[in-house]
């Protein structure tokens, strides 16, 4: 992803969190050099060419200013002039560069001391991974998508009605308390209920004693109508 | 400046920001032209010109340009000093006789 793909506002953030983060890393660098490596990193982040490019260029300056604090904090060997066996480079020193000699380390220690300091590289790589976690999601946070969704007005509106189907020993097919005369009286039925919305729930109860082919017929002209809701109530009736 | 002075840890970072230089030694580079030679990443790079700079194989500069003029800021410039470069093409040297990682 590159500049030219992000929009002006994303775009003018990450500017700003690339001169914040500049900004930030330089003060961690020896006093001496902060106001250099500030400028120096801030046109030399701007000769990047994509946002993200800018922005990944500033975190690593923060790596950059911590290496080199520490850079500056070990070229004050024990006696002032020989370096540290480790670091090689430290003798000739910062003090090339202006650093003074109060900013390297709090005091002179003697030859041999084991300095324990704790090893801060891992808590700088959480938090430059904390730092771009919160960068990466803050915008997503405060980008909100208008949905226009459905007001629920009643939970009463809802709910389907019910209809109840009984089939009586003798195949007579009682809807809702009054009985079907025809097997077209009960597909019109049928039909009117399906177009409502929501479809109304039909709880069918035929006699024990009724013939199977009645009822069958009764669920296939539902299906043929396209009833949704059917189904067998007081089932356990049927079990004895 | 000593000898001893002038020793810089050789990681294969420093000398990639070497090889930069030496493709060009009467070049000034800044860190940006740096960081497109080597693909080394600013946390990387950085310590590693200053480093490099603080040992006096590199001297460097501001660029002398009229941001307001040219519409961006102006950069740091680092170049080879003769000795620097004589020690990068020592080291390198070394490589190509095959003697190894120099002391």
């Amino acid at each position: 992803m590159n500049g030219r793909s992000l929009s002006p506002a994303l775009s003018r953030w990450i500017d700003a969190m690339v001169m914040a983060v500049v900004q930030l890393a330089a003060r961690t660098a020896p006093v001496s050099l902060s106001e250099r490596l500030q400028e120096e990193w801030l046109a030399d982040a701007s000769a990047r060419s994509g946002g993200f490019s800018r922005l990944r260029f500033a975190l690593g300056c923060c790596y950059a200013a911590v290496a080199i604090a520490s850079d500056d904090a070990g070229l004050k060997a024990p006696d002032g002039n020989s370096p540290p066996p480790e670091r090689p480079m430290a003798s000739c020193a910062y003090a090339r560069l202006g650093s003074s000699p109060s900013l390297r380390t709090p005091s002179a220690l003697p030859a041999g001391t084991v300095i324990c300091d704790i090893n801060t590289t891992p808590l700088i790589d959480v938090m430059l991974v904390l730092l771009v976690t919160l960068i990466v999601s803050l915008p997503l946070m405060t980008h909100a998508v208008k949905i226009d969704l459905p007001q629920l007005t009643s939970r009463d509106d809802l709910r389907p009605d019910v209809i109840s189907l009984d089939i009586d020993a003798d195949g007579t097919v009682v809807w809702d308390g009054t009985a079907v005369a025809s097997i077209e009286q009960l597909d019109g039925y049928f039909r009117a209920e399906a177009m409502k919305t929501p479809q109304p729930e039909i709880h069918l109860r035929p006699d024990r004693r009724v013939k199977y082919d009645v009822v069958a017929r009764v669920l296939a002209l539902a299906q043929h109508d396209r009833i949704r809701r059917i189904g067998f109530v007081d089932t356990a009736a049927y079990k004895d | 400046m000593g000898r001893a002075d002038r020793a810089v840890r050789m990681s294969l970072q420093t000398l990639r920001v070497l090889e930069a230089f030496l493709a060009s030694p009467a070049d000034e580079l800044s860190g940006a032209d740096v960081h497109k030679r080597t693909a080394l990443a600013s946390g990387t790079l950085y310590p590693i010109l200053l480093r490099l700079e603080s040992a006096g194989w590199f001297v460097s500069r501001w660029e002398k340009i009229d941001p307001g003029a040219v519409g961006r800021p102006r950069r740091r410039l680092y170049r080879l000093t003769p000795s620097g470069l004589a020690d990068a093409r020592e080291i390198f040297a070394s490589f190509t006789l095959g003697r190894g990682v120099p002391a």
